[in-house]
């Protein structure tokens, strides 16, 4: 039904009838975070007539409908968090796991606030710990995005449950890009200075440069900027929000007191709750990231640490309190699923998490194998299987989300990434197969010769 | 699964998901849900809060999605606690279906039970939930993992059915317990001979819990691995308590049950 006529231009005097949807009522202006000067004026001049009644009612029904505001607990982190965006499954505010392709593989473009993320690793290799570290690095770039007030207000802090106190040193620092781009940065920088050299080389160098763009138009060099256009517009909406880590260098300076705060994992686990709530709350008006490496490593926890009635007291306490601060808390666990893979602990412990994803390193077999199948392109080798167990809010909901042996991960020096697994085929060179046929038909000829007596 | 014919989810031979008959007075009867990992039974325990307040569950059955006079039938609120979520995980999904929210009380044993509880001696703790549970003077309850307690509070699962499951069995005429049986399902594979008192009494909850309901609703993912189309199967079948005393018996059926985007439909197996 529509209050419009056709004549009715749009906009027009007539324009007040957006009230149809309550939208013109203070109330519901404060509900969809509409500005007071749009719309119908707050003092009612506008000459609605005998509609103005349906205005209240509907205005009335749409305080009914309004969520009590006392009831939802105040956000008191800052909307314009450098690190957060909303998701586009559920539109929950999100923040970065400082791994691009784990964020879209959460299916939240990050790990929703309020969330939290267990990474178990079969073997004795460390790629968990990889991801662990790039989880907290991002954590600390985010923090340093605004560089002003880094150090003094900042808006993030990281809690990392250990007994390593050289955690901080050992973060990644941001990717800066190859040992080429970085030589082009270095030649840009110095030849934006002014100086006179510079200046000189510079009139020379410009009818060149424009020759340059003119062989680009030509050959159409420049058409791979339309096609990066996309991918950049989504990194200008949110140019802060996930970076790539280089595993080789180190975050300089590394994390301060105010950056990140470390609680020793062999406490009671009162005191560990305790602090961990009270690190919570000194920090508040910042985006809190719980890292909990190694859990239940035992050079780092006692052996009783193990048992049920001292791991599900920590394990409910700590999703206690990442649910109770759910506008500002995330959490990340990595723990080696191989030591507690009989028994109950394993499934105990995967209760607690929101989201869980499994990896799986290649046995050395394998790795030869795709060695082989990708002699021409090694960059293409992946390193193991990383399995889906659960993923955030979405499996709460009941959906189903295992999915196993469907990602492959490999871990480089500039990112971590994952991509879908699929088998490859392996290429045998034309001499290869017929050294291979030939060795075949000279067994062939063996076993026969050794058939005839 | 697109031509495949929508089922009407129905636990009781009267083509109910609750029976009347079970709110008879003096009556208890304990309903067993149990699930597994990518299984959430979030949609079932929502299924079973409607089929409380409004007779029928609106949300599943597509029989009833026409039914417009949404009117509340029950006349106590419906009691959820849980040990594994906070009250908003609850209170969002039962707002999204729009239940009146004075309808159901939700307590939420989640958010600084360890801080609170730990370390107090276990009668102490378990008579203070049982009180907190009596005030809420409800006629159903559901109680989401309580199998927790067990570790949480160091007591042997004899000691939770004894003094916890018990009594609020008596305090309730519908008692619906949730719990997770990924960690049964590796105690089995285990031998029998070195069990340790975990895996003992995850058994002895699960076993009891097995023999005192009248009704099991199974959730658990397809065998065959994950399908685009299907999330898993809910099995119904009769518990080990004695339903003599009801008029109506449980209707043994497994249905396959796809959820996405908040909602869940349901097909014949």
């Amino acid at each position: 039904m529509s209050f419009r006529k056709r004549g009715d231009v749009l906009g027009g005097p007539q324009r007040g009838l957006g009230v149809n949807r309550g939208i013109s009522s203070p109330d519901a202006r404060a509900m969809r975070g509409l500005p007071q000067g749009r719309g119908l004026p707050p003092n009612g001049e506008m000459h609605l007539g005998e509609r103005a009644h349906p205005i209240k009612h509907v205005s009335a029904g749409m305080r009914r409908l309004a969520v009590n505001e006392s009831v939802v607990p105040p956000s008191s982190l800052d909307q314009s968090h450098p690190g957060i965006r909303p998701s586009p499954v559920s539109s929950q505010p999100t923040t970065s796991t400082g791994c691009h392709d784990l964020d879209k593989l959460l299916g939240h473009m990050g790990l929703p606030l309020g969330e939290s993320l267990l990474i178990e690793e079969q073997g004795t290799t460390e790629f968990s710990s990889v991801l662990a570290k790039s989880f907290a690095s991002q954590g600390i770039v985010h923090n340093r995005t605004e560089k002003s007030s880094a150090l003094t207000n900042g808006n993030t802090h990281l809690i990392v449950v250990t007994l390593n106190q050289l955690f901080g040193q050992e973060l990644p620092g941001v990717y800066k890009g190859s040992r080429k781009d970085i030589k082009k940065s270095k030649i840009s920088e110095t030849e934006s200075k002014v100086t006179v050299q510079n200046m000189l080389e510079s009139t020379h160098s410009e009818p060149s440069a424009r020759q340059d763009l003119k062989i680009a138009w030509r050959y159409g060099l420049n058409d791979d900027k339309k096609n990066t256009k996309h991918k950049e517009s989504e990194n200008d909406a949110y140019p802060d929000y996930c970076h790539s880590f280089d595993i080789t260098s180190r975050l300089m300076p590394a994390p301060n007191s105010a950056e990140i705060s470390y609680i020793s994992s062999i406490q009671p686990v009162r005191s560990i709750l305790s602090q961990l709530e009270s690190t919570i709350n000194k920090f508040d008006r910042k985006l809190i990231r719980i890292v909990i490496p190694n859990f239940l490593h035992p050079a780092m926890y006692p052996p009783k640490s193990t048992q049920l009635t001292e791991l599900i007291p920590l394990l409910h306490g700590i999703r206690s309190v990442v649910k109770k601060y759910k506008e500002r808390t995330v959490l990340l666990c990595t723990m080696s699923s191989d030591l507690f893979s009989s028994g109950l602990v394993l499934p105990s412990i995967e209760i607690f998490f929101d989201s869980i994803i499994n990896l799986e390193p290649f046995q050395q077999e394998m790795l030869e194998f795709l060695e082989r199948a990708y002699k021409s392109q090694p960059n293409k080798v992946q390193h193991g299987l990383l399995h889906v167990l659960k993923l955030p809010i979405l499996s709460e909901r009941g959906e189903m989300h295992v999915m196993k042996s469907e990602w492959a991960f490999k871990n480089g020096k500039k990112k971590f990434e994952i991509e879908p697994w699929g088998i490859p085929v392996e290429d045998t060179d034309p001499d290869d197969s017929k050294h291979s046929s030939h060795n075949l038909d000279s067994q062939g000829a063996l076993n026969s010769s050794g058939l005839d007596f | 699964m697109s031509n495949v014919q929508r089922q009407d989810l129905t636990i009781f031979n009267d083509q109910s998901v609750l029976s009347k008959s079970l709110f008879t007075e003096g009556l208890s009867h304990l309903l067993f849900v149990t699930h597994r990992l990518g299984t959430s039974p979030s949609w079932l325990i929502n299924t079973i809060t409607e089929s409380y307040i409004y007779g029928i569950p609106f949300s599943l059955n597509e029989s009833n999605t026409s039914a417009v006079n949404r009117k509340a039938v029950c006349t106590k609120p419906l009691v959820i606690a849980s040990f594994i979520h906070e009250s908003a995980y609850f209170t969002s999904s039962l707002n999204k279906l729009k239940i009146d929210s004075t309808q159901y009380r939700i307590l939420d044993f989640l958010t600084d039970f360890a801080l609170k509880y730990t370390g107090n001696p276990k009668e102490k703790v378990l008579t203070e939930l049982i009180n907190c549970l009596s005030k809420q003077s409800g006629r159903i309850l559901i109680l989401e993992q309580p199998e927790l307690l067990i570790p949480l509070l160091n007591i042997t699962s004899d000691e939770l059915h004894l003094n916890f499951i018990n009594p609020l069995m008596k305090m309730f005429s519908v008692v619906v317990l949730v719990s997770s049986v990924e960690g049964y399902e590796n105690t089995n594979a285990d031998s029998g001979e070195y069990q340790k008192k975990d895996m003992i009494d995850m058994i002895r909850y699960t076993h009891s819990c097995f023999h005192k309901s009248i009704v099991l609703l199974a959730l658990k993912p397809l065998d065959t691995g994950r399908a685009n189309d299907i999330t898993g199967t809910l099995r119904i079948t009769r518990g080990g308590a004695s339903p003599s005393r009801l008029p109506v018996h449980v209707v043994e059926n497994e249905y396959l049950f796809h959820s996405q985007r908040e909602s869940t439909k349901l097909f014949y197996r």
